[in-house]
């Protein structure tokens, strides 16, 4: 492990150049670049630097620093990072950080793609604000990202599959971009808030666990997306409408501090998972399925079926929904398919057209004759004569 | 055991003269009178004979050639067989007792008083039986197997099972009663099939289980009473009570058997189905409950095809429910009545909400009152 210095070799300005870094601030020339054991820095000293081809240290560390670093390729950390607010950062190429580092920003905005991975702990020293698409952890691996904010302005990637990503940071979507996993396993834990003027579009896959989710303002698109939900999780994003939600977990509580809104399909447990879903309503317009075996589902969560979709519990033996249902679904029909198991008592039909094994409730079906008030009207037509409602007999 | 056989002793006609009894068919009086060891016989050398005393007693019961007139004064307990003949006359209202294993021949005559099967035997009948009197079943476990026993005055069901084949048919007026509010059941094949009235009797559930249940004519009332279908090791083999509208109706079916229900059972009052952990199945045709529907099991599951069609006014709870609950098809069809499903603090009713149809009437959950279909 040794320092390096960047200085003005009189060569050029880039990183690659050995002639360009010193082991001592505004030293002689080592003739060594960094290597991932070495600590980088760059101070008053340092003149404007190219990254020019992908560079690596062991830190990173700009106190100083009042010159420009041109990001044109990727630099990869393997500790802690600080950035000034007087340097100034040009390019777009990433930055990766991929072992346990305290991270600093003092206010400066890291204006290109961040990547914090590696099974380890990275501690945010202060808030930061990430305008590249940032992107979380690495295949089977868990990473943990503690304290602070990071706001990221051009989407989210969380690419634990397999893995996790979680801690205490808040993850503040503030811009335009996708929120995405990178597969139906890659788990993000940490507190998200989105909070845009812009347009978050949620990818194919999201899953997202155990912290809280929370929607402020923005444009969310999440057409053919799922979000997924493993383990006990807080929402309050009543102000997306979701395509399709799938809620599991062993024994977890999901809090709804707003209603959840979606079009697709919401599917709740697998296998013999016994859940508790709290708070407010589940809008589900495009059905319901009880995708578990013998587990139970309860708690105070209001599962409103407000559009056309099959309620089922395809792989059912004992277990159901105790939750409140209701079926409020104007002009849509509502197929309940088997095995699909509710406590009668917590059911309320408002609207819509039911269809069962053993019959149609609502329009187009129950009701054979029409209603006393609609017979009243049989052998008259009405007219609409100088704005006035006339009715006559036929 | 000694043969005893009714003589004209010259004195009266009474059983308990024991001049009038010899030890041959026509033989010389003096005998004793028939103790519960001996075997009785009445043939066509006795006489008339009044059953003058109570506690009359016979091993065994035998009419065969007799063609006068027995007046049963008092009721006479039998430990054996028991053999009647058509050309006899029986008068008097005394009951006839059979207290042991027999075997039990009418040869078409009918029994006009009250006929009580009372022992912890096997009876079997040799023919069919008409009894005009009361029919008394059940006093210990028995079984009776073989024809049938037309009663017509009513039956009454001990606090003990009645097995076997014998097929009874009510078919007069009269009340079935049980003697007992939990213990022993009826598990022979029963029939109501009369011009007059049958009244289940309010006092007891009336316990049927195992044989066939039939309803073909006859006014029935059920007022204030409770049938209760239930099972052990074996179901009924068949309801086909449509014509009977019932009070309440208690379902309590053995674990892993089925209820074939052969044509729609119908009830004005409760309807409690399952009690315990047992899952059980109901198969075939619809319960029209229109006084509400209890679960009453815990964990256990009721399915089957046949249909549970809420049709009036009442209640849906299920007050011991832990995770059981009814998976057969349900349907809500009460036009003009309110149906409530288990208010708050009850245990819930649970359900296959695609086994449900709602049909018509008012139905208010813990949630709010559905909106008319």
């Amino acid at each position: 492990m040794a320092a390096r210095y960047f200085i003005n070799g009189g060569v050029n300005s880039n990183w690659s150049t050995s002639g360009n870094w010193s082991a001592t601030d505004g030293g002689a020339a080592s003739g060594v670049k960094p290597a991932s054991t070495d600590d980088v820095f760059f101070t008053a000293n340092s003149p404007n630097c190219t990254a020019d081809t992908a560079g690596v240290g062991l830190t990173l560390n700009f106190t100083g620093y009042a010159s420009t670093i041109t990001m044109n390729a990727g630099l990869t950390i393997s500790g802690s990072v600080t950035l000034v607010s007087a340097m100034t950062i040009a390019g777009t190429s990433g930055l990766t950080v991929s072992a346990t580092a305290t991270l600093t920003s003092n206010g400066k905005v890291w204006p290109n793609a961040l990547t914090l991975n590696g099974a380890v702990t990275h501690t945010l020293a202060d808030n930061w604000d990430v305008d590249g698409l940032l992107t979380f952890g690495a295949t089977s691996t868990t990473t943990v990202i503690n304290g602070f904010q990071i706001t990221a302005s051009a989407g989210v990637t969380c690419s634990s599959a397999a893995g996790s990503t979680s801690g205490t940071t808040n993850i503040i979507l503030d811009g335009t971009g996708t929120f995405q996993g990178s597969s139906n396993t890659a788990q993000l834990r940490n507190n998200v808030t989105i909070n845009t003027a812009g347009t978050i579009t949620i990818g194919t896959n999201l899953v997202y666990n155990t912290s809280t989710f929370t929607y402020t303002a923005g444009t969310v698109v999440t057409t053919s997306s799922t979000l997924t939900t493993a383990s006990s999780t807080t929402f309050a994003c009543n102000g997306i409408t979701w395509d399709n939600v799938a809620l599991s977990g062993v024994t977890v509580t999901m809090t709804f501090n707003e209603n959840l809104n979606l079009t697709g399909l919401l599917s709740i447990a697998t296998s013999n998972q016994n859940m508790t879903l709290t708070g407010n309503t589940i809008n589900a317009a495009g059905g319901v399925r009880y995708g578990g075996t013998t587990g139970t589902i309860s708690g105070t969560t209001v599962i409103n079926v407000n559009g056309t979709g099959t309620l089922d519990g395809p792989s059912a033996s004992t277990g159901g929904i105790n939750n409140p249902i209701t079926i409020n679904a104007p002009g849509g029909t509502v197929t309940i398919a088997a095995t699909f198991r509710i406590l009668l008592n917590q059911l309320l039909y408002t609207a819509g057209t039911v269809t069962t094994s053993v019959g149609t409730w609502g329009a187009g079906g129950g009701a054979a004759t029409p209603s006393r008030k609609m017979r009243l009207f049989e052998g008259f037509k009405i007219k609409l004569i100088s704005g006035r409602l006339i009715i006559q007999q036929r | 055991m000694a043969a005893r056989y009714f003589i004209n002793g010259g004195v009266d006609n009474n059983w308990s003269t024991s001049g009038n009894w010899s030890a041959t068919d026509g033989g010389a009086g003096g005998e004793t009178v028939p103790t519960a060891s001996d075997n009785v016989f009445f043939t066509a050398n006795s006489l008339n004979c009044t059953v003058n005393a109570s506690a009359r007693v016979a091993l065994t019961l035998d009419f065969t050639g007799y063609t006068n007139t027995i007046t049963m004064s008092q009721q006479i307990t039998v430990s054996g067989s028991v053999t009647l003949v058509a050309a006899m006359t029986i008068s008097g209202s005394g009951a006839l007792i059979v207290s042991a294993t027999s075997t039990l021949t009418s040869n078409g005559k009918t029994w006009p008083n009250s006929l009580n099967l009372s022992g912890g035997s096997t009876y079997t009948l040799a023919d069919n039986w008409d009894v005009d009197g009361l029919l008394a079943v059940g006093g210990s476990s028995m079984t009776i197997n073989g024809f049938q026993i037309t009663a017509s005055a009513g039956l009454t069901q001990g606090a003990n099972n009645t097995w076997g084949t014998t097929n009874i048919i009510m078919d007069g007026t009269g009340t079935i009663t049980h003697s007992h509010a939990s213990a022993g059941a009826l598990k022979t094949n029963l029939t109501i099939n009369t011009a007059g009235t049958i009244t289940f009797a309010t006092t007891n559930p009336f316990m049927y289980e195992t044989g066939t249940f039939t309803y073909t004519a006859g006014t029935v009332v059920t007022t204030g009473s409770t049938l209760i279908i239930g099972a052990t090791s074996t179901t009924v083999t068949g309801l086909s009570v449509s014509g009977i509208t019932w009070d309440n109706v208690k379902l309590t079916i053995g674990n892993g058997l089925n209820l074939p229900m052969d044509e729609n059972l119908n009830l004005t009052g409760l309807l409690t189905i399952a009690n315990s952990t047992n899952s059980f199945t109901m198969t075939g045709n619809t319960i029209n409950a229109s006084g509400g529907v209890r679960y009453g099991g815990s964990s256990g599951t009721v399915s089957g095809t046949t249909v549970i069609n809420v049709n009036g006014t009442g209640t849906l709870d299920a007050p011991s429910a832990t995770s059981g609950g009814i998976n057969n098809p349900i349907t809500i069809n009460a036009p003009g009545g309110t149906v409530t499903i288990a208010t708050a603090g009850d245990t819930p009713f649970k359900i296959l909400l695609d086994k449900f149809n709602y049909v018509a009437g008012t139905v208010v959950t813990d949630k709010g009152t559905w909106a008319t279909p």
